[in-house]
């Protein structure tokens, strides 16, 4: 199973995970994830409210901006969203080759 | 003018960095990843991980495939040794029939034929026995 983070708030239960389509759909709207750190003001809502479109595509924009307000640890959170954002790219990456390498580079 | 860092005019040409996208990659991939039985809706709106999964199976499939190839291989190759006496007039063998059992695939499968077999020669061997003693009894009878 690929990471999620869910929680509840006000009564309704929240699943934020992120598909190669919402992937497609950020992008084609202008999110870029390597600008995160050089646009973090623009980037960081866009990454939070992107992670909404997969299980809860109606939600509103103020309701997800205060959701985020009440969110404790945004730096964790801010973190795994961007783990899970780069899931959907690791995970088409195979090594699994590697395991036999007799070179292989253990970090 | 670009400044560097301490507001000096920088004689270097500024730092371009490279944007990064994921959606062309992700489209490249999808025949990938439908071509090893993955759906286009479950590559594009299901988990992630699920490529992960499909990717091992095909490697899985792929390998069973082989062994597959190789073991048609080795009956063509078999059938082709029984039957050369046709094929060869000054051959002394005779063709042997096709095989008895199939070729065992595991140690496991391999004993449970040694076993198949030995039970068939027992019964060859009672099946002679009773046929000689039946014989034997008939001419005694004349007697």
């Amino acid at each position: 199973m690929a990471q999620k983070i869910e929680f509840d708030y006000e009564n309704e239960h929240y699943v934020l995970e992120f598909s190669r389509n919402v992937i497609k759909q950020m992008e084609a709207s202008g999110f870029i994830v390597s600008e995160l750190d050089i646009k973090p003001m623009i980037r960081i809502p866009q990454l939070f409210e992107g992670s909404f479109i997969m299980h809860h595509k109606r939600e509103r924009k103020e309701k997800i901006n205060e959701i985020y307000s009440h969110i404790t640890k945004k730096d964790e959170l801010i973190q795994k969203l961007t783990e899970m954002y780069y899931e959907a790219m690791t995970s088409l990456i195979d090594d699994e080759g590697i395991e036999n390498d007799p070179k292989k580079i253990e970090w | 003018m670009v400044e560097d860092e301490f507001g000096n005019p920088s004689t270097t040409e500024p730092v371009v960095r490279q944007k990064v996208l994921f959606t062309e990659l992700l489209e490249q991939q999808c025949p990938i990843y439908m071509a090893m039985g993955m759906t286009y809706d479950e590559y594009w709106n299901d988990d992630v991980e699920k490529a992960v999964y499909y990717r091992r199976s095909f490697k899985l499939k792929k390998k069973q495939k082989n062994h597959w190839l190789w073991l048609q291989g080795a009956y063509v190759y078999r059938i082709l040794q029984n039957i050369y006496p046709l094929y060869n007039a000054w051959a002394q063998a005779q063709p042997e029939p096709y095989l008895d059992f199939p070729i065992p695939l595991d140690a496991q499968e391999e004993k449970e034929t040694e076993n198949e077999r030995m039970k068939r020669q027992m019964m060859e061997i009672q099946d002679y026995m009773e046929r000689q003693m039946a014989s034997q009894q008939k001419g005694e009878d004349k007697q």
